[in-house]
């Protein structure tokens, strides 16, 4: 299992979010986490994602228990995430954008990293656009370049919050091939979204956040 | 992108010890004899004709020529340090300077914070106006606008005369920061009269051509320059009056005065 | 003429004086202010609030009060007890003065980014002090550009306040000349040379503000 979520709890002061909650997802899974506003699923792909910390209970990917984890580093290379509104460094190229982490992490040789680089950009269909900046670039490129950046360090867990808010019907089934693509080669793919029809497209199973609890539902068969 | 910062950098850097090493080099305190008496003048260098830069950036002046020959009697190694005006006092009382000696005029308040020499050269507090102007007397100055300089001695003196600045047009004085801008404003009409040092007046006469002007038989009273000193600096003060009265006696000191004050 | 024999060597005398405060101050300044900026961000309570007093002395008293403080007054502290020499004092307190006001530029502008930004780093693995380095600040110098601008030009004139230490400046040249020869137009020339390098240096900061317009 790449990613076991095992009882956590989280609250702000007085207000629970979730509470002992669990749930494990596979390599090449495709996971989507379903729930009303508020009800904490942004909340919980931040926890995995140790942008905030769980009160209770620990997440563990491939065995790291990223909960406890005070390292950055560990835990980015371990999970990754595509943020709603991407967060690309405007004053990099696609292509600095794609190498800056790497390059800070110091695991991989120069050609290494460019390697890794020309695959993704293959992989996501960003070529021709290494050199140009993330003002330059329609929301769809902008995606598919945090994709891309996020993949840099070879995680285990790809996160996406709400993908396809922004997008239009026929970027959507693009993206939806490009996940596919990933998990495909391993990875085990996380998104919180409330697209009902991307859920559909997309999803092998669905955990739905209600009343700090889940329901983990499978996929309904076409 | 990061290339021309780098060399922005560089030479941002090389120019800073550049202009450090220049700045610093224009010095606080030259280096000196050490066996003479190390004594530095604090001075406003722009204050002609009292000490000021010539054409070629000189220090020269009447009081620079008293105070070279008063250096050369009493064995001092004298030199020069430039200050702000209206800092005199504290740099006196601050051990930054040794004497105050720039057409420094004697008054009360002053003797309660520094101590005088001798006098050496009378001034008075004079009136100017421009030679076709119809004021004779001082009490044709009612309701004129008359200005001078600020924080001067020539403001003191015309204060100092009961009723006189109420008598002036808004009952008051019209105040500037140098003594040019004070002539400036007769000159251009502004002002009807000014209220001067007259040795700074007859030096600025002569440049501009004594025609232009007319000088009322009345003044605001005498004064005399003096040096100041700091009070516990009893020494110093007694060669600086014995090297003076040196001067009076041979006629040393009227040598320079009609270097610089022919008339 | 006479007066410019007078004043042109004057003047490059002074050029010394005005534009090696005006270096000096920058060279210091700008990055301590980015330190500054940082401490009075600190989460620490001792430290911002320490950092919050320190810039509003130097933002909320004179610059040329300051000159006088701390070439006059700094002898009478106990303890320090030391006496700085004229330049010391002035670079002491263009340094410290500016630094102030660069800092709270700096602070605006480190506000200003986006708190994804930091958070993207952070999930890629990066630390913080790189993150700082080279994700936020060469954003926020984009963004403050303008604002450094002004107080850099704002310092070139604020050379002029070493008169008070009796340093002998470009303006202080103009008095020189304008009291030999009881004239008002070596102000005038003085004008011209404070309306060049301020002319010189608009363009160099226009210069900056465009190359840093590969993005928007």
């Amino acid at each position: 299992m790449s990613l076991i979520v095992d009882k956590i709890s989280k609250a702000f002061g007085d207000v629970k979010v979730f509470e002992q909650i669990s749930f494990t997802v596979e390599p090449s899974e495709i996971v989507c986490i379903k729930g009303k506003s508020g009800e904490g699923k942004t909340t919980l792909l931040r926890c995995m994602n140790n942008l905030e910390t769980v009160d209770s209970g620990s997440i563990l990917i491939n065995g790291l228990d990223i909960s406890k984890e005070k390292d950055n580093s560990r835990v980015g290379q371990e999970i990754g995430l595509v943020f709603q509104g991407y967060n690309l460094f405007p004053h990099l190229s696609v292509m600095e954008n794609l190498r800056i982490a790497p390059v800070f992490l110091k695991k991989m040789t120069n050609e290494e990293i460019d390697e890794r680089a020309r695959e993704l950009i293959d992989t996501l269909e960003i070529n021709g656009k290494e050199d140009m900046y993330p003002y330059q670039l329609s929301g769809g490129q902008k995606q598919r370049v945090a994709i891309a950046r996020a993949c840099m360090l070879d995680p285990s867990v790809l996160c996406f919050d709400e993908p396809t808010s922004a997008l239009d019907y026929e970027t959507t089934k693009q993206i939806s091939i490009i996940i596919r693509r990933l998990a495909a080669t391993g990875m085990s793919i996380v998104i919180v979204t409330h697209d009902e029809q991307f859920v559909k497209e997309i999803a092998e199973r669905v955990i739905v956040l209600k009343d700090q609890g889940i329901i983990e539902i499978d996929r309904v068969e076409l | 992108m990061f290339n021309f910062k780098k060399r922005g950098t560089l030479l941002l850097v090389v120019m800073t010890m550049v202009a450090m090493f220049i700045v610093g080099c224009s010095n606080d305190a030259p280096a000196g004899d050490a066996e003479l008496k190390s004594v530095v003048m604090g001075l406003d260098d722009t204050f002609a004709p009292m000490g000021f830069r010539d054409e070629k950036g000189e220090l020269v002046g009447f009081d620079i020529d008293l105070a070279t020959e008063v250096a050369a009697r009493s064995g001092w190694d004298l030199s020069f340090q430039p200050i702000d005006w209206s800092m005199k006092e504290t740099e006196l009382n601050a051990g930054n300077i040794d004497l105050i000696w720039n057409g420094y005029t004697i008054t009360d308040e002053r003797k309660e914070k520094v101590n005088f020499s001798e006098p050496y050269l009378a001034n008075a507090q004079i009136v100017i106006t421009l030679s076709d102007s119809d004021i004779m007397k001082l009490s044709d100055l009612e309701g004129k606008a008359v200005a001078t300089q600020a924080e001067s001695s020539s403001l003191d003196a015309a204060r100092a005369q009961t009723g006189l600045v109420e008598s002036f047009m808004d009952g008051e004085l019209i105040e500037y920061a140098t003594f040019n801008e004070v002539f400036n404003d007769l000159e251009a009409g502004r002002a009807d009269a000014i209220i001067v040092d007259e040795v700074l007046a007859r030096y600025y006469m002569v440049n501009k051509g004594a025609e232009a002007y007319k000088v009322l038989e009345e003044d605001l009273g005498p004064e005399q320059f003096g040096i100041g000193v700091r009070k516990d600096d009893q020494e110093l003060l007694t060669e600086l009056d014995d090297a003076l009265n040196a001067m009076k006696d041979d006629g040393k000191y009227d040598e320079i005065y009609g270097k610089w004050f022919a008339k | 003429m006479k007066i410019l024999n007078m004043l042109v060597p004057m003047t490059i005398e002074g050029l010394k004086v005005t534009l090696g405060v005006f270096l000096v101050t920058l060279v210091f300044a700008i990055p301590l202010a980015v330190v500054v900026a940082l401490l009075r961000r600190s989460n620490n309570r001792a430290i911002s609030g320490v950092t919050a007093t320190y810039i509003y002395i130097m933002r909320g008293t004179p610059l040329l009060l300051q000159l006088m403080f701390i070439f006059f007054g700094f002898h009478f502290v106990p303890v320090i007890g030391y006496a700085f020499s004229r330049f010391q004092a002035i670079y002491i307190a263009f340094i410290l003065n500016y630094t102030a006001y660069f800092a709270e530029i700096f602070r605006g502008g480190i506000n200003s980014i986006d708190l994804g930004q930091y958070e993207a780093a952070k999930v890629l693995g990066m630390s913080k002090p790189f993150t700082f380095i080279k994700v936020i600040l060469p954003q926020v110098i984009k963004n403050v550009l303008p604002a450094i601008g002004n107080e850099v030009i704002t310092l070139v004139k604020d050379t002029s306040l070493v008169y008070i230490l009796g340093a002998s400046d470009i303006l202080k040249a103009a008095k020189s000349v304008s009291n030999v020869y009881s004239a008002f137009s070596p102000y005038v020339m003085i004008a011209l040379v404070y309306l060049a390098i301020v002319a010189v240096l608009t363009k160099l900061l226009s210069n900056i503000e465009r190359r840093y317009n590969y993005y928007r």
